[in-house]
Protein backbone atom coordinates (compact mmCIF):
# COMPACT_ATOMS: atom_id res chain seq x y z
CA UNK A 1 0.00 0.00 0.00
CA UNK A 2 2.46 2.24 1.34
CA UNK A 3 4.64 1.39 -2.31
CA UNK A 4 1.51 2.10 -4.12
CA UNK A 5 1.44 6.09 -2.79
CA UNK A 6 5.06 6.23 -3.10
CA UNK A 7 5.01 4.99 -6.46
CA UNK A 8 5.95 8.54 -8.91
CA UNK A 9 3.92 6.96 -11.99
CA UNK A 10 0.78 8.40 -11.10
CA UNK A 11 -2.87 7.28 -12.64
CA UNK A 12 -3.98 7.64 -16.62
CA UNK A 13 -6.71 10.30 -17.61
CA UNK A 14 -8.42 6.69 -19.19
CA UNK A 15 -7.80 5.39 -16.02
CA UNK A 16 -9.67 8.22 -14.16
CA UNK A 17 -12.41 7.93 -16.65
CA UNK A 18 -13.02 4.85 -15.79
CA UNK A 19 -12.84 5.23 -12.05
CA UNK A 20 -15.87 8.31 -12.95
CA UNK A 21 -18.01 6.28 -15.05
CA UNK A 22 -17.96 3.28 -12.11
CA UNK A 23 -18.31 5.59 -9.14
CA UNK A 24 -21.10 7.27 -10.91
CA UNK A 25 -22.95 3.72 -11.83
CA UNK A 26 -22.76 2.95 -8.73
CA UNK A 27 -24.04 6.47 -7.11
CA UNK A 28 -26.87 6.35 -9.50
CA UNK A 29 -27.98 3.34 -8.27
CA UNK A 30 -27.71 4.68 -4.51
CA UNK A 31 -29.39 8.56 -5.22
CA UNK A 32 -32.71 6.80 -6.13
CA UNK A 33 -32.54 5.06 -3.24
CA UNK A 34 -32.48 7.70 -1.69
CA UNK A 35 -35.20 9.44 -3.36
CA UNK A 36 -37.32 7.00 -2.71
CA UNK A 37 -36.55 6.82 0.95
CA UNK A 38 -37.19 10.24 1.27
CA UNK A 39 -40.75 9.73 -0.38
CA UNK A 40 -41.54 7.16 1.73
CA UNK A 41 -40.97 8.84 4.86
CA UNK A 42 -42.90 11.75 3.68
CA UNK A 43 -45.79 9.27 2.94
CA UNK A 44 -45.47 7.46 6.15
CA UNK A 45 -46.06 10.90 7.92
CA UNK A 46 -49.01 11.53 6.17
CA UNK A 47 -50.66 7.80 6.82
CA UNK A 48 -49.77 8.27 10.17
CA UNK A 49 -51.71 11.40 10.78
CA UNK A 50 -54.50 9.90 8.47
CA UNK A 51 -54.60 6.76 10.89
CA UNK A 52 -55.11 9.19 14.03
CA UNK A 53 -57.72 11.00 11.87
CA UNK A 54 -59.54 7.22 11.79
CA UNK A 55 -59.24 6.82 14.99
CA UNK A 56 -60.31 9.89 16.20
CA UNK A 57 -63.13 9.45 13.68
CA UNK A 58 -64.38 6.60 14.99
CA UNK A 59 -63.71 7.51 19.10
CA UNK A 60 -66.15 10.21 18.51
CA UNK A 61 -68.77 9.12 16.56
CA UNK A 62 -69.07 6.02 19.41
CA UNK A 63 -68.70 8.28 22.13
CA UNK A 64 -71.21 10.74 20.78
CA UNK A 65 -72.48 8.72 17.99
CA UNK A 66 -71.63 12.25 15.92
CA UNK A 67 -69.74 12.07 12.51
CA UNK A 68 -67.00 14.08 12.38
CA UNK A 69 -67.20 16.32 8.77
CA UNK A 70 -64.11 15.80 7.24
CA UNK A 71 -62.69 16.09 3.32
CA UNK A 72 -61.06 12.50 3.89
CA UNK A 73 -62.82 10.49 6.62
CA UNK A 74 -66.54 9.91 6.53
CA UNK A 75 -68.13 7.02 8.98
CA UNK A 76 -70.79 4.87 7.32
CA UNK A 77 -73.27 2.98 10.10
CA UNK A 78 -74.78 -0.35 7.95
CA UNK A 79 -77.25 -2.79 9.56
CA UNK A 80 -75.80 -6.08 10.23
CA UNK A 81 -75.94 -9.48 12.51
CA UNK A 82 -73.26 -11.26 13.74
CA UNK A 83 -73.71 -15.09 14.05
CA UNK A 84 -73.01 -16.43 17.30
CA UNK A 85 -72.89 -20.19 18.55
CA UNK A 86 -72.10 -20.70 22.09
CA UNK A 87 -71.27 -24.60 23.55
CA UNK A 88 -72.61 -26.45 20.16
CA UNK A 89 -75.68 -24.34 20.55
CA UNK A 90 -78.33 -23.22 18.04
CA UNK A 91 -77.15 -20.32 15.94
CA UNK A 92 -78.28 -17.00 16.88
CA UNK A 93 -77.96 -13.50 15.18
CA UNK A 94 -76.94 -10.78 16.96
CA UNK A 95 -78.40 -7.76 15.33
CA UNK A 96 -76.87 -4.41 15.08
CA UNK A 97 -74.96 -1.91 13.00
CA UNK A 98 -70.80 -2.44 11.40
CA UNK A 99 -69.41 1.24 11.65
CA UNK A 100 -66.91 2.03 8.86
CA UNK A 101 -64.43 4.75 8.90
CA UNK A 102 -63.81 4.97 5.05
CA UNK A 103 -60.91 7.34 3.71
CA UNK A 104 -62.55 9.39 1.09
CA UNK A 105 -59.54 9.03 -1.75
CA UNK A 106 -60.01 11.44 -4.37
CA UNK A 107 -58.10 10.03 -7.22
CA UNK A 108 -59.14 6.83 -6.93
CA UNK A 109 -62.38 5.17 -4.63
CA UNK A 110 -63.20 5.33 -1.39
CA UNK A 111 -61.69 2.49 1.18
CA UNK A 112 -62.19 1.39 4.30
CA UNK A 113 -59.77 1.71 6.81
CA UNK A 114 -61.59 0.84 10.24
CA UNK A 115 -64.10 -1.33 11.04
CA UNK A 116 -66.14 -2.11 14.40
CA UNK A 117 -69.47 -3.61 15.60
CA UNK A 118 -71.92 -1.86 18.00
CA UNK A 119 -75.19 -4.12 19.26
CA UNK A 120 -78.94 -3.01 18.51
CA UNK A 121 -79.48 -1.70 22.00
CA UNK A 122 -76.52 0.28 21.93
CA UNK A 123 -76.72 1.78 18.44
CA UNK A 124 -80.42 2.40 19.13
CA UNK A 125 -79.86 4.61 22.01
CA UNK B 1 0.70 10.04 -20.67
CA UNK B 2 0.12 9.81 -16.50
CA UNK B 3 -1.37 11.98 -14.17
CA UNK B 4 1.95 12.63 -11.93
CA UNK B 5 0.33 14.96 -9.44
CA UNK B 6 -0.68 13.69 -5.92
CA UNK B 7 -4.24 15.99 -6.79
CA UNK B 8 -5.61 13.40 -8.23
CA UNK B 9 -5.32 10.74 -6.23
CA UNK B 10 -6.39 12.82 -3.20
CA UNK B 11 -9.44 13.74 -5.43
CA UNK B 12 -9.97 9.96 -5.98
CA UNK B 13 -9.93 9.26 -2.35
CA UNK B 14 -12.68 11.91 -1.56
CA UNK B 15 -15.10 10.69 -4.28
CA UNK B 16 -14.50 6.79 -2.74
CA UNK B 17 -15.17 8.56 0.52
CA UNK B 18 -18.17 10.52 -0.65
CA UNK B 19 -19.09 7.06 -2.44
CA UNK B 20 -19.51 5.20 0.88
CA UNK B 21 -20.74 8.21 2.65
CA UNK B 22 -23.57 8.05 -0.10
CA UNK B 23 -24.32 4.57 -0.02
CA UNK B 24 -24.34 3.90 4.37
CA UNK B 25 -26.51 7.11 3.93
CA UNK B 26 -28.84 5.61 1.07
CA UNK B 27 -28.33 2.44 3.16
CA UNK B 28 -29.84 3.82 6.18
CA UNK B 29 -32.42 5.53 5.00
CA UNK B 30 -33.99 2.91 2.85
CA UNK B 31 -33.64 0.62 6.21
CA UNK B 32 -35.09 3.80 8.10
CA UNK B 33 -37.75 4.08 5.12
CA UNK B 34 -38.69 0.10 5.43
CA UNK B 35 -39.34 -0.05 9.23
CA UNK B 36 -41.54 3.25 9.02
CA UNK B 37 -43.66 1.36 6.25
CA UNK B 38 -43.82 -2.32 8.42
CA UNK B 39 -44.71 0.20 11.73
CA UNK B 40 -47.40 2.16 9.70
CA UNK B 41 -49.18 -1.57 8.62
CA UNK B 42 -48.64 -2.83 11.95
CA UNK B 43 -50.21 0.12 13.64
CA UNK B 44 -53.21 -0.02 11.46
CA UNK B 45 -53.26 -3.73 12.00
CA UNK B 46 -53.04 -3.16 15.98
CA UNK B 47 -56.02 -0.69 15.51
CA UNK B 48 -58.05 -3.37 13.56
CA UNK B 49 -57.27 -5.64 15.92
CA UNK B 50 -58.28 -3.39 18.86
CA UNK B 51 -61.62 -2.53 16.93
CA UNK B 52 -62.49 -5.82 15.46
CA UNK B 53 -62.00 -7.35 18.78
CA UNK B 54 -64.59 -4.85 20.72
CA UNK B 55 -66.58 -5.69 17.88
CA UNK B 56 -66.59 -9.45 19.24
CA UNK B 57 -67.16 -7.89 22.56
CA UNK B 58 -69.99 -5.78 21.84
CA UNK B 59 -72.12 -9.18 19.67
CA UNK B 60 -71.20 -10.87 23.03
CA UNK B 61 -72.33 -8.24 25.35
CA UNK B 62 -75.60 -8.12 23.52
CA UNK B 63 -76.04 -11.67 23.66
CA UNK B 64 -75.71 -11.39 26.98
CA UNK B 65 -78.03 -8.83 27.78
CA UNK B 66 -80.76 -10.35 25.32
CA UNK B 67 -80.98 -13.42 27.52
CA UNK B 68 -82.71 -14.06 30.70
CA UNK B 69 -82.23 -13.67 34.08
CA UNK B 70 -81.65 -17.18 34.79
CA UNK B 71 -80.46 -17.97 31.15
CA UNK B 72 -76.92 -15.88 31.24
CA UNK B 73 -74.49 -18.32 28.39
CA UNK B 74 -70.87 -18.92 29.25
CA UNK B 75 -68.20 -20.36 27.26
CA UNK B 76 -66.42 -20.25 24.28
CA UNK B 77 -68.03 -18.73 21.05
CA UNK B 78 -66.91 -20.27 17.43
CA UNK B 79 -64.84 -17.98 15.85
CA UNK B 80 -66.29 -15.16 13.91
CA UNK B 81 -64.54 -14.09 10.80
CA UNK B 82 -65.07 -10.66 8.92
CA UNK B 83 -65.45 -11.00 5.36
CA UNK B 84 -63.60 -8.50 3.20
CA UNK B 85 -65.85 -9.11 -0.43
CA UNK B 86 -69.37 -9.02 1.45
CA UNK B 87 -68.97 -7.13 4.06
CA UNK B 88 -70.70 -9.28 6.58
CA UNK B 89 -69.69 -11.37 9.46
CA UNK B 90 -69.49 -15.35 9.27
CA UNK B 91 -68.97 -18.29 10.73
CA UNK B 92 -67.03 -19.70 8.08
CA UNK B 93 -63.61 -19.12 6.85
CA UNK B 94 -64.06 -16.37 3.51
CA UNK B 95 -61.37 -16.82 0.78
CA UNK B 96 -60.16 -13.17 1.93
CA UNK B 97 -61.00 -11.70 5.19
CA UNK B 98 -60.12 -9.05 7.39
CA UNK B 99 -59.12 -10.86 10.87
CA UNK B 100 -61.60 -12.76 13.16
CA UNK B 101 -62.28 -13.26 16.70
CA UNK B 102 -62.48 -15.38 19.63
CA UNK B 103 -64.62 -14.69 22.63
CA UNK B 104 -65.16 -16.19 25.67
CA UNK B 105 -67.85 -15.37 28.58
CA UNK B 106 -67.10 -16.71 32.03
CA UNK B 107 -68.12 -15.81 35.29
CA UNK B 108 -64.86 -15.04 37.37
CA UNK B 109 -64.86 -17.38 40.41
CA UNK B 110 -61.39 -16.10 42.05
CA UNK B 111 -62.60 -15.18 45.51
CA UNK B 112 -59.64 -12.95 46.25
CA UNK B 113 -60.49 -10.82 43.50
CA UNK B 114 -62.36 -7.94 43.27
CA UNK B 115 -64.01 -8.95 40.42
CA UNK B 116 -65.29 -12.01 42.30
CA UNK B 117 -68.79 -13.48 40.41
CA UNK B 118 -69.13 -10.80 37.68
CA UNK B 119 -69.17 -11.78 34.19
CA UNK B 120 -65.96 -11.15 32.10
CA UNK B 121 -66.61 -10.97 28.37
CA UNK B 122 -62.50 -11.47 26.86
CA UNK B 123 -62.59 -10.90 22.84
CA UNK B 124 -59.21 -11.96 21.08
CA UNK B 125 -59.24 -10.55 17.56
CA UNK B 126 -56.38 -11.49 14.99
CA UNK B 127 -55.44 -9.25 11.91
CA UNK B 128 -52.66 -9.89 9.89
CA UNK B 129 -49.82 -10.98 12.51
CA UNK B 130 -51.40 -8.67 15.05
CA UNK B 131 -53.63 -9.89 18.18
CA UNK B 132 -55.34 -7.80 20.32
CA UNK B 133 -57.82 -8.25 23.58
CA UNK B 134 -59.92 -6.79 24.99
CA UNK B 135 -62.16 -7.74 28.39
CA UNK B 136 -65.37 -6.28 29.29
CA UNK B 137 -66.83 -6.77 33.23
CA UNK B 138 -70.52 -6.36 34.36
CA UNK B 139 -70.65 -2.94 36.44
CA UNK B 140 -71.60 -4.45 39.88
CA UNK B 141 -75.31 -4.35 40.10
CA UNK B 142 -77.98 -5.71 41.14
CA UNK B 143 -81.44 -7.07 40.35
CA UNK B 144 -84.20 -5.13 42.31
CA UNK B 145 -85.30 -8.87 43.59
CA UNK B 146 -82.50 -9.15 45.02
CA UNK B 147 -82.44 -6.49 47.47
CA UNK B 148 -83.76 -6.93 51.05
CA UNK B 149 -86.42 -5.70 51.14
CA UNK B 150 -87.13 -6.65 48.37
CA UNK B 151 -89.06 -4.45 45.42
CA UNK B 152 -90.62 -7.36 43.44
CA UNK B 153 -91.32 -10.93 43.11
CA UNK B 154 -88.70 -12.45 40.46
CA UNK B 155 -90.92 -15.08 38.84
CA UNK B 156 -94.45 -13.42 39.21
CA UNK B 157 -93.53 -9.61 38.87
CA UNK B 158 -95.52 -8.73 41.64
CA UNK B 159 -94.39 -5.30 42.91
CA UNK B 160 -93.76 -5.85 46.93
CA UNK B 161 -96.51 -3.06 48.60
CA UNK B 162 -96.00 -4.59 52.03
CA UNK B 163 -92.67 -2.50 52.08
CA UNK B 164 -92.68 -0.42 55.44
CA UNK B 165 -89.77 1.11 54.01
CA UNK B 166 -87.20 1.44 51.04
CA UNK B 167 -83.61 1.86 50.94
CA UNK B 168 -82.00 4.07 48.76
CA UNK B 169 -79.26 2.29 46.52
CA UNK B 170 -76.36 4.21 45.56
CA UNK B 171 -75.27 2.14 42.51
CA UNK B 172 -77.41 1.36 39.60
CA UNK B 173 -80.61 -1.44 39.79
CA UNK B 174 -81.39 -3.45 37.27
CA UNK B 175 -85.77 -4.38 37.28
CA UNK B 176 -85.79 -7.34 35.40
CA UNK B 177 -88.30 -10.05 36.65
CA UNK B 178 -89.54 -12.76 34.46
CA UNK B 179 -92.60 -11.25 33.64
CA UNK B 180 -94.24 -7.89 33.35
CA UNK B 181 -93.59 -5.95 36.83
CA UNK B 182 -97.50 -5.44 38.03
CA UNK B 183 -99.52 -5.32 41.01
CA UNK B 184 -100.73 -8.36 42.35
CA UNK B 185 -104.14 -6.87 43.56
CA UNK B 186 -106.12 -5.80 41.15
CA UNK B 187 -108.77 -4.35 43.93
CA UNK B 188 -106.15 -2.79 46.46
CA UNK B 189 -103.17 -2.85 44.40
CA UNK B 190 -101.17 -0.08 47.51
CA UNK B 191 -98.32 1.30 46.54
CA UNK B 192 -94.32 0.75 46.61
CA UNK B 193 -91.06 3.09 46.02
CA UNK B 194 -88.45 1.85 44.44
CA UNK B 195 -85.25 4.43 44.89
CA UNK B 196 -81.86 4.45 43.73
CA UNK B 197 -79.04 6.88 41.90
CA UNK B 198 -80.10 4.96 38.49
CA UNK B 199 -82.74 2.74 37.83
CA UNK B 200 -83.19 0.60 34.95
CA UNK B 201 -86.07 -1.77 33.44
CA UNK B 202 -85.84 -4.52 30.99
CA UNK B 203 -89.29 -5.63 31.07
CA UNK B 204 -93.00 -3.79 30.87
CA UNK B 205 -94.80 -2.31 33.74
CA UNK B 206 -98.07 -3.23 33.29
CA UNK B 207 -100.17 -1.28 35.56
CA UNK B 208 -103.35 -2.14 33.86
CA UNK B 209 -105.56 -4.52 35.67
CA UNK B 210 -107.19 -5.80 32.51
CA UNK B 211 -110.02 -8.13 33.11
CA UNK B 212 -109.84 -8.88 36.82
CA UNK B 213 -111.26 -4.73 37.37
CA UNK B 214 -113.77 -5.32 34.35
CA UNK B 215 -115.13 -8.42 36.17
CA UNK B 216 -115.05 -6.33 39.40
CA UNK B 217 -117.96 -6.00 41.14
CA UNK B 218 -117.61 -2.47 42.86
CA UNK B 219 -118.02 -2.85 46.59
CA UNK B 220 -116.76 0.93 47.16
CA UNK B 221 -113.21 -0.43 48.53
CA UNK B 222 -111.49 0.15 45.00
CA UNK B 223 -107.92 1.85 45.14
CA UNK B 224 -105.33 3.62 43.27
CA UNK B 225 -102.17 2.43 42.74
CA UNK B 226 -99.31 3.86 42.66
CA UNK B 227 -95.18 2.94 42.05
CA UNK B 228 -93.05 5.62 42.93
CA UNK B 229 -89.73 5.79 40.94
CA UNK B 230 -87.42 7.64 42.57
CA UNK B 231 -84.24 8.20 40.99
CA UNK B 232 -82.05 10.92 38.95
CA UNK B 233 -81.07 8.49 36.15
CA UNK B 234 -84.72 5.75 35.04
CA UNK B 235 -84.41 3.84 31.56
CA UNK B 236 -87.70 2.50 31.11
CA UNK B 237 -88.97 -0.48 28.69
CA UNK B 238 -92.94 -0.09 27.81
CA UNK B 239 -95.19 0.93 30.56
CA UNK B 240 -99.01 0.50 30.43
CA UNK B 241 -100.99 2.60 32.75
CA UNK B 242 -105.01 2.84 34.13
CA UNK B 243 -107.00 5.41 34.54
CA UNK B 244 -110.81 5.52 34.95
CA UNK B 245 -112.39 9.15 35.48
CA UNK B 246 -115.15 9.94 38.32
CA UNK B 247 -118.58 9.28 37.21
CA UNK B 248 -121.96 10.47 38.98
CA UNK B 249 -124.95 7.93 38.40
CA UNK B 250 -128.37 9.29 38.86
CA UNK B 251 -129.91 7.16 41.02
CA UNK B 252 -126.51 5.69 42.06
CA UNK B 253 -124.04 7.86 43.69
CA UNK B 254 -120.68 8.91 42.90
CA UNK B 255 -118.07 6.13 41.91
CA UNK B 256 -114.40 7.47 42.41
CA UNK B 257 -111.64 8.01 39.90
CA UNK B 258 -109.91 5.52 39.62
CA UNK B 259 -105.51 5.42 38.74
CA UNK B 260 -103.04 3.21 38.26
CA UNK B 261 -99.80 5.22 37.44
CA UNK B 262 -95.84 5.58 37.80
CA UNK B 263 -94.74 8.84 39.34
CA UNK B 264 -91.48 9.93 39.15
CA UNK B 265 -89.45 11.61 41.87
CA UNK B 266 -86.06 13.15 42.36
CA UNK B 267 -83.84 11.99 45.35
CA UNK B 268 -83.76 14.36 48.03
CA UNK B 269 -80.86 16.91 47.94
CA UNK B 270 -79.93 14.76 44.47
CA UNK B 271 -81.04 16.25 40.78
CA UNK B 272 -80.42 18.81 38.54
CA UNK B 273 -81.67 22.42 39.50
CA UNK B 274 -84.49 23.78 37.14
CA UNK B 275 -82.03 26.92 36.62
CA UNK B 276 -79.92 24.99 34.61
CA UNK B 277 -81.85 23.38 32.53
CA UNK B 278 -83.92 25.88 29.55
CA UNK B 279 -87.54 26.20 30.04
CA UNK B 280 -87.87 24.58 33.48
CA UNK B 281 -89.19 25.75 36.30
CA UNK B 282 -86.54 27.41 38.22
CA UNK B 283 -87.03 26.44 41.43
CA UNK B 284 -87.77 22.78 40.96
CA UNK B 285 -85.55 19.73 40.92
CA UNK B 286 -84.99 17.41 37.62
CA UNK B 287 -83.81 13.84 36.81
CA UNK B 288 -83.48 12.42 33.24
CA UNK B 289 -85.34 9.94 32.26
CA UNK B 290 -85.36 7.48 28.72
CA UNK B 291 -88.76 6.13 27.37
CA UNK B 292 -87.23 3.03 25.50
CA UNK B 293 -90.81 1.88 24.72
CA UNK B 294 -94.22 3.48 24.48
CA UNK B 295 -96.34 4.78 27.11
CA UNK B 296 -99.66 4.23 27.17
CA UNK B 297 -102.95 4.53 29.44
CA UNK B 298 -105.94 2.42 28.86
CA UNK B 299 -108.67 4.02 29.71
CA UNK B 300 -112.17 2.50 31.59
CA UNK B 301 -115.69 4.09 32.30
CA UNK B 302 -118.13 3.28 35.17
CA UNK B 303 -120.77 1.51 33.59
CA UNK B 304 -124.07 -0.19 35.07
CA UNK B 305 -125.14 -3.74 33.81
CA UNK B 306 -127.23 -5.40 36.66
CA UNK B 307 -124.19 -4.16 38.60
CA UNK B 308 -121.82 -1.23 38.55
CA UNK B 309 -118.21 -2.05 37.17
CA UNK B 310 -115.64 -0.71 35.18
CA UNK B 311 -115.06 -1.45 31.68
CA UNK B 312 -112.47 -1.04 28.90
CA UNK B 313 -113.08 2.53 26.67
CA UNK B 314 -109.69 2.91 24.64
CA UNK B 315 -106.06 3.18 25.29
CA UNK B 316 -104.83 6.91 25.12
CA UNK B 317 -100.67 7.35 24.58
CA UNK B 318 -98.70 9.86 26.86
CA UNK B 319 -97.54 12.64 24.78
CA UNK B 320 -95.15 15.64 24.84
CA UNK B 321 -96.23 18.63 22.80
CA UNK B 322 -98.34 16.38 20.74
CA UNK B 323 -95.57 13.82 20.44
CA UNK B 324 -94.83 10.37 22.04
CA UNK B 325 -92.38 9.82 24.25
CA UNK B 326 -91.72 6.77 22.95
CA UNK B 327 -87.61 6.71 22.26
CA UNK B 328 -87.45 9.83 23.61
CA UNK B 329 -85.13 11.26 26.88
CA UNK B 330 -86.16 13.54 28.95
CA UNK B 331 -85.95 15.98 32.57
CA UNK B 332 -88.16 15.25 34.19
CA UNK B 333 -89.70 17.26 37.44
CA UNK B 334 -90.09 15.88 40.76
CA UNK B 335 -93.19 14.39 40.96
CA UNK B 336 -93.84 13.88 37.73
CA UNK B 337 -97.02 11.90 37.03
CA UNK B 338 -96.54 9.80 33.79
CA UNK B 339 -100.74 9.09 33.44
CA UNK B 340 -100.74 13.30 33.42
CA UNK B 341 -97.88 15.30 32.72
CA UNK B 342 -98.52 19.11 32.87
CA UNK B 343 -96.47 20.72 29.81
CA UNK B 344 -97.42 24.13 31.52
CA UNK B 345 -95.42 23.52 34.47
CA UNK B 346 -92.36 22.03 32.57
CA UNK B 347 -92.46 18.21 34.02
CA UNK B 348 -91.10 16.58 31.06
CA UNK B 349 -88.48 18.81 28.99
CA UNK B 350 -87.19 16.88 25.98
CA UNK B 351 -83.08 16.54 25.56
CA UNK B 352 -82.43 16.76 22.24
CA UNK B 353 -79.41 15.56 22.37
CA UNK B 354 -79.63 12.52 24.36
CA UNK B 355 -76.79 9.98 22.43
CA UNK B 356 -74.22 10.84 25.18
CA UNK B 357 -75.85 10.17 28.59
CA UNK B 358 -78.29 7.16 27.32
CA UNK B 359 -74.89 5.52 26.88
CA UNK B 360 -75.51 4.89 30.13
CA UNK B 361 -78.20 2.66 29.46
CA UNK B 362 -75.37 0.37 28.91
CA UNK B 363 -72.74 0.67 31.22
CA UNK B 364 -73.84 -3.12 32.54
CA UNK B 365 -70.14 -3.73 31.16
CA UNK B 366 -67.13 -1.70 31.81
CA UNK B 367 -64.26 -2.28 29.21
CA UNK B 368 -61.25 -3.35 30.91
Amino acid sequence: MSRWFQNESGVTLTEILVAIVLISLIAAAFIPMIGVSVKNIREISSKNKMIAEYRAALEIYLAYGEDIKSDSVEIIKETTSVPIKINGNNLEWIDGHIIKVVELDRSTRSKEKLITFIGETNGNK
Amino acid sequence: MRIQSEQGIAAMGVVIMLLVVLSLLGTALWQYSMFEINAARRNEEYLQALYLAQAGAEAAKEFWLNAGVSNKPEGSLERVYYNLDTGEFQLEEPERYLGFFDVTIKINMDESSYKHNLTEIISTATVGNISRTVTLVTYPHRFGHELDPIWYEENEGYINTRMPYYTPYEDMIVVKPQTSLRFQSAHLPGSATFSASSILFEVQIDLDPGQAVVDLDYDGNIRDGFLYIESESIFFDEIIMMYAPERRFIFGGTFPEVKRGVILKVPEGKGIPGSQIPGAVQSAQYGRVHFGNRVVKQIYNWNWLIFYHLSKKGQETVKVNSQPVEGKSFYFRDGTDLLNPRLDSADLIEIKDDFAWSQFYNKRFFWE
